[in-house]
């Protein structure tokens, strides 16, 4: 679940939306990419820097295209 | 009498001559909030281009404002023919107008000098309205005569005022060797709303033009000029964005928002999230990007759009800021708001005055301007731009 809040948006989060399209094509039928109008970690103080993406329960902070497809694949391992 | 029930929506659209870049024509439109009256003029400046354009400013401005201080018109009359400057080819000065004053009850006033006839459509059909002539005698001898109307206006009523432009348009084509004329307008305007009845007055001024324009074959030759006036009940949008102040205060903006009746915007990420949450529903968020550049818009049940924040708002007060007339171009969730507030007639800004923590960022971009202030630009463009019925709260 990508963060489509504004803060996110900003920092990097714009980039993100268009993850799916840089999913392996053998993964993209296991990963559904989602959206959140703010996943709210913003607010919260400790909990990392935006871009925020939430990949099935893990809130992954300062998300990249690359840090996402680390995570994504770590969890389909799993 | 619920004298606030109605609502008077203004357009107007233009072309000028073929070859010419300024319209010689001018249309003025004024809302005076407190006495609750519209005052419209239109005023066609002899000849064409710039020249043309001074004199039909010259005319529309002060029939506006002298109409506003309630000066008597045979007055207002004297002084616009003895204040325009003189054509130096033609020796004569002159310009035509039509002003009409609508009180929010329906009561109007409309004078006429020179222009075509001004039409009234009641249920979609031609009605005609009994005038009394004006006879003025200026400074240097010269007679003039204008048209008094005046009648109360009833819902759904619409008033077209065009220029020369519109009711000569085709002279001298072998359809129409006379130009399109009066009688032709008046039964393509009956064909318009019987085909539909709903027509708003962007769609009617937009449909006459192009049609004048036609009979011309696309090279206008004259300025031409739509305004058209409907008198109707108000349409009602609210945009809310920001969550209250206080947490207390999220269910009373959640029934608030429930209960208004007429379309619903909502603007930013927790907003919609408290209002998801007070009023158990669901936000399903797009990802699909597009030119704008913003952050894509959701779906909410029970509302008409849900998009992101203050970069939204922040987009529809520059395009606000920049827009010089109703049609809307372009993609994107800022583009959509723009369309539903050109849509409607009465604005409802519900702002909520939570300061984000989170956009403190010194690392965000300076555009990110603080919410209320932003609000409240969009609430005067809309009041003085584009005439429409405002109200804002803080919350």
């Amino acid at each position: 679940m990508i963060c489509a809040g504004t803060h996110c948006y900003l920092m990097g989060g714009a980039e993100l939306q268009l993850f799916h399209e840089y999913l392996p094509a053998g993964l993209r039928d296991s990963v559904i990419v989602t959206g959140s109008p703010c996943l709210g970690n913003c607010n919260c103080e400790g909990s990392g820097k935006p871009p925020f993406v939430m990949v099935n329960d893990i809130i992954v902070e300062q998300a990249t295209i690359q840090s996402l497809l680390e995570v994504v694949n770590a969890e389909l391992k799993n | 009498m619920n004298r606030k029930r109605y609502h008077v929506d203004v357009d107007c659209l233009q072309l000028s001559k073929h070859g010419c870049e300024v319209c010689g024509d001018t249309f003025l439109s004024r809302k005076i909030k407190a006495e609750e009256r519209t005052i419209v003029a239109v005023s066609d400046g002899l000849g064409s281009g710039i020249k043309a354009n001074v004199l039909a400013t010259l005319t529309a401005s002060m029939a506006v404002n002298f109409t506003l201080e309630k000066q008597p018109i045979d007055r207002t009359a004297k002084i616009i023919m003895s204040t325009l400057p003189v054509d130096k080819q033609r020796q004569i000065s002159y310009a035509t107008f039509t002003i009409a004053d609508i009180e929010s009850g329906g009561e109007t006033r409309i004078i006429e000098f020179d222009n075509p006839p001004w039409m009234l459509f009641r249920d979609g059909k031609p009605v005609t309205i009994d005038h009394e002539k004006l006879t003025i005698e200026l400074n240097d001898g010269r007679i003039r005569e204008m048209h008094h109307y005046q009648f109360t206006l009833q819902l759904n009523d619409r008033i077209i005022i065009v220029s020369d432009g519109v009711t000569q348009s085709g002279i001298g084509s072998a359809t129409m060797p006379f130009g399109f004329g009066e009688e032709a307008l008046r039964e393509f305007v009956t064909e318009q709303f019987t085909n539909n009845p709903e027509m708003s007055a962007h769609d009617l001024a937009q449909t006459i033009v192009k049609k004048s324009s036609i009979n011309d074959i696309n090279k206008p030759k004259d300025d031409i000029t739509c305004t058209v006036l409907h008198f109707r009940k108000p349409r009602r949008l609210l945009l809310c964005s920001g969550p209250p102040y206080d947490e207390s205060k999220d269910m009373m903006l959640a029934q608030m928002v429930q209960e208004f009746p007429g379309k619903k915007v909502v603007c930013g990420g927790t907003t919609s999230k408290v209002l998801a949450r007070e009023l158990n529903k669901e936000i399903d968020v797009g990802l699909a990007l597009d030119d704008s550049g913003l952050p894509p818009a959701s779906k909410m049940e029970g509302f008409d759009l849900v998009t992101e924040g203050i970069l939204t708002i922040g987009r529809v007060a520059e395009m606000l800021e920049q827009q010089q007339n109703t049609h809307i171009k372009g993609n994107g969730p800022a583009a959509d708001i723009l369309r539903l507030i050109m849509e409607s007639d009465e604005i409802h800004l519900m702002v909520g005055t939570k300061i984000n923590v989170a956009h403190q960022d010194p690392s965000l971009p300076v555009e990110l301007e603080i919410r209320r202030n932003v609000m409240r630009k969009i609430a005067r463009l809309l009041e003085e731009k584009f005439l429409k019925e405002v109200k804002i709260q803080f919350i």
